[in-house]
């Protein structure tokens, strides 16, 4: 068996440093899986053939669970390749090798067409008892209503994040980003759709439903200020604002506690000071999820999988890693019962109240063959 | 004259008693008997040709027609009791007006009744042959846009403060619950009544007797000829009673494998599709009741006794109709899904009684419980309902499909086994009339 992880993660297991301080605990539980802690992508033979493979995101799980689960779930082998950077490259990556992984976890509308490609295998509901666990308001998209072609893993908010140490009042509305006030300094993600949603927004747009036409403006305007040099765009804002390329970012709400853990582990004159913020006009939220691409050898070793990562206090072990909104139901009591955690059951970021969800937009999909994949063309010639 | 008459008659006679002495010597009589052998092999290829096309034809029909429509129907009614819950949400969030929640529980509401209006053009296009069920479906078209547009002055009058948006509302929801519940249930007899009588098919039997008598024919002609010629065995009028007896044989395998395949489809599939529906219905109008008597202000402490009992029937148990689902469940994953359904809907029972126990002054607390939480947990269990349904569906279809592959090649095995038997029986008998030669 081998397993896979990136270095980076190592360094980094929010649940442990929250309880312990520390990243020796993760360290340790790698090694005593038989890890070697040298070398830029480990790899550990189990010497046996019943595999799981995911490939999903990087720093998007407690690095401490993969080994976890594969022991509790008795997985002989388990891949879990953190190699999904964005839906493009994620997806590129994985038609290379369509029959590669067991598990993939795109953003919601991948998924979506995935799903009317026909590449995606129907989940095993019956082994999945805990597929009752999925939060109703993920059960109702129009491209998979009751969920029965994906399990949703983590749904997140892309706000605005400015640097505290750099920017002397709090950014909290999308007309900042558009302002030219920082003077290039202000960094967006790669993901069209968040980004043409968050400018649909400012121009009063609602990106749920978007039309042609405003898209169109949309773009305009994001042609028109990266033609100014008044943004750039980047592959993780995080890092752009820890590298101090930008003191204003469309930023996303599990980055906000990733850079908190990062903190921890700097000198204070290194540190990142942030604050985010889900803009007056609203945010936009989005979720990955998981599906099983079709001809995936190991059906059950994935369902086995997606159900114990629906278990609630399993997944309240991802939040408290990942910072994003989990889509299990329970999770918040989950949070309750562990008195290391408990503070983050009334976290906003994790579970937004009534309030902050009301502003918050999914975007809509103009529909594939009806304008979007121009758009994305449109967009990519802007990044870049 | 008297000659000439005489001759005449005479002729007459004698070419009426050529006539009978041909029929009458062997070789006339073999020819009578080879016609007559062949006309009933003919006559049995004919209906059991007509019986096989009866029986693809139905089956084609319950595949292409009558299944989609079912399905579609009980779709249809689903996304309307949706869209209903997201309006009735959207107007008892009235006091968060131009918020999220407002925006999100109207898109929900155009989604669902985009899917509705969808279901429903395909209904008008499956049962356009059918005068009843297309009255039925011109009616659901009319109630449809009547109540589309009494959500949406509701809507407008709620938005500008003008009194009357509850009634209007009220109204709406009566249509579903009275007017387009009757016509859909209406609508789905006739298709029941249909898809039972396309199950069957009257000319199997007559066509099986058919095969029967040409056989006996067949048998009763070599017995004949035995006797009469001593040759025990006519190879090909004994090949010509292999091919009937075979053909009959394969109709037969082909009837049967079919009506079990439809059996299946009808009992695994359609009957829980029909349960489904019912579950949705009494769900639907559990929901609506919470929703009126929250626009009404008539909810005090706890649900009425009325809707506790429309309640239990949907029961996760034994008593209830999920509990039927859950137990007439024929595979795992139907079990998986059905118990899901039986989870969900517990859960937005107990969140609708405690929207009932949180009824207190204006119901602001109440309405804003049911129209986020509780609506989303009915939209949880409204799309198990759709998971469910989508399974059945599938089983349905599949079977349908086991039931039309059973029956690929049957029409040429009737007709080319009846032209094969008949060819076959004549040569049988023409051997024989040659030996006369």
């Amino acid at each position: 068996m081998k397993r896979r992880l990136d270095h980076r993660r190592l360094a980094l297991s929010r649940r442990d440093l929250l309880k312990a301080g520390g990243g020796a605990a993760v360290l340790s539980a790698f090694a005593a899986a038989g890890c070697s802690a040298s070398g830029e992508e480990r790899t550990v033979d189990l010497g046996s053939s019943d595999t799981l493979r995911i490939l999903t995101w990087l720093d998007y799980i407690d690095p401490d669970l993969p080994g976890q689960l594969q022991a509790s779930l008795g997985l002989q082998s388990l891949i879990y390749d953190e190699l999904w950077e964005d839906n493009q490259s994620g997806y590129a990556t994985w038609q290379e090798n369509q029959t590669g992984w067991d598990i993939v976890v795109p953003t919601y509308w991948l998924a979506a067409e995935m799903i009317d490609d026909g590449l995606v295998e129907q989940i095993p509901l019956e082994l999945i008892p805990n597929h009752v666990n999925i939060e109703p308001t993920y059960l109702t998209p129009s491209w998979d209503r009751g969920a029965r072609f994906h399990m949703p893993w983590q749904a997140g908010i892309t706000g605005i994040a400015w640097n505290t140490d750099t920017v002397n009042r709090p950014i909290t509305s999308i007309a900042d980003l558009f302002s030219g006030e920082f003077d290039g300094r202000v960094a967006f993600n790669q993901e069209m759709r968040e980004v043409v949603g968050l400018a649909m927004l400012l121009q009063g747009n609602d990106p749920s439903r978007p039309t042609a036409a405003s898209a169109d403006q949309a773009m305009r305007a994001l042609e028109d200020l990266r033609a100014a040099q008044q943004i750039q765009f980047v592959g993780s804002t995080r890092e752009a604002m820890r590298d101090e390329q930008a003191d204003v970012a469309m930023f996303w709400s599990g980055d906000v506690g990733l850079v908190a853990l990062e903190n921890e582990e700097m000198s204070p004159d290194q540190q990142l000071n942030l604050d985010f913020a889900v803009p007056d006009e609203g945010g936009i939220q989005w979720f990955d999820t998981m599906v099983i691409p079709k001809g995936s050898p190991n059906i059950a070793a994935a369902a086995a999988w997606m159900n114990e990562v629906y278990r609630p206090e399993v997944a309240a072990q991802i939040t408290a890693w990942v910072g994003y909104v989990s889509p299990v139901i329970g999770v918040q009591d989950a949070l309750r019962t562990d008195p290391g955690l408990a503070g983050l059951a009334d976290d906003p970021l994790l579970f937004p109240t009534a309030e902050t969800r009301s502003r918050l937009f999914t975007w809509g999909q103009l529909g594939r063959f009806d304008g979007e994949a121009e758009l994305e063309a449109r967009f990519q010639a802007i990044v870049g | 004259m008297t000659t000439i008459a005489s001759s005449a008659a005479s002729l007459t006679r004698n070419v009426a008693t050529g006539g009978l002495q041909r029929l009458g010597s062997r070789p006339g009589r073999l020819r009578t008997i080879a016609i007559v052998t062949v006309i009933t092999i003919l006559v049995a290829g004919v209906i059991g040709f007509l019986a096989a096309g009866q029986v693809i034809s139905n089956t084609n029909e319950i595949s292409d027609n009558t299944g989609p429509l079912l399905i579609e129907t009980q779709e249809m009614f689903g996304s309307l009791a949706e869209a209903d819950a997201a309006a009735t949400a959207a107007h008892l969030s009235s006091g968060q007006r131009g918020t999220g929640l407002d925006r999100q529980q109207r898109a929900l509401y155009e989604e669902a009744l985009a899917r509705a209006s969808s279901s429903l053009a395909a209904v008008a296009s499956l049962s356009a042959e059918d005068p009843i069920s297309n009255d039925r479906t011109l009616s659901i078209g009319e109630t449809l846009t009547r109540y589309a547009g009494q959500i949406e002055a509701s809507r407008v009058m709620n938005e500008e403060g003008i009194a009357g948006a509850d009634d209007q509302l009220r109204s709406a929801i009566g249509l579903l619950q009275n007017d387009m519940s009757a016509d859909v249930a209406e609508l789905t007899n006739r298709a029941q009544d249909r898809l039972l009588d396309q199950i069957e098919s009257p000319w199997f039997w007559p066509s099986m007797l058919a095969y029967a008598i040409a056989v006996i024919v067949l048998l009763l002609v070599m017995a004949y000829l035995a006797v009469r010629f001593r040759r025990i065995i006519n190879p090909p009028l004994l090949l010509a009673m292999v091919v009937i007896a075979g053909v009959a044989i394969w109709f037969g395998n082909a009837y049967f494998t079919q009506q079990a395949a439809l059996e299946d489809a009808r009992q695994g599939g359609y009957e829980s599709i029909k349960l489904t529906s019912e579950i949705q219905r009494e769900a639907f109008r559990y929901k609506a009741a919470e929703s009126l008597s929250l626009i009404e202000g008539t909810l005090s402490g706890q649900i009425p006794a009325q809707r506790e009992s429309a309640g239990r029937i949907l029961a996760n148990d034994e008593t209830g109709l999920i509990g039927d689902v859950v137990a007439s469940a024929d595979s795992d994953r139907e079990r998986a899904a059905a118990v899901e359904l039986g989870l969900r809907w517990d859960r937005y029972r107990a969140t609708s009684q405690q929207v009932a126990a949180s009824y207190t002054g204006d119901g602001t607390a109440s309405a804003a419980l049911a129209s986020t939480t509780g609506n989303d947990q009915f939209n949880g269990f409204n799309t198990a309902v759709s998971s469910v349904l989508f399974d059945n569906k599938l089983q349905f279809e599949q079977e349908v499909e086991a039931a039309g592959d059973a029956l690929t090649w049957l029409r040429w095995v009737v007709v080319g086994g009846a032209v094969l038997a008949a060819l076959l029986a004549w040569w049988g008998l023409a051997l024989r009339i040659r030996e006369y030669r």
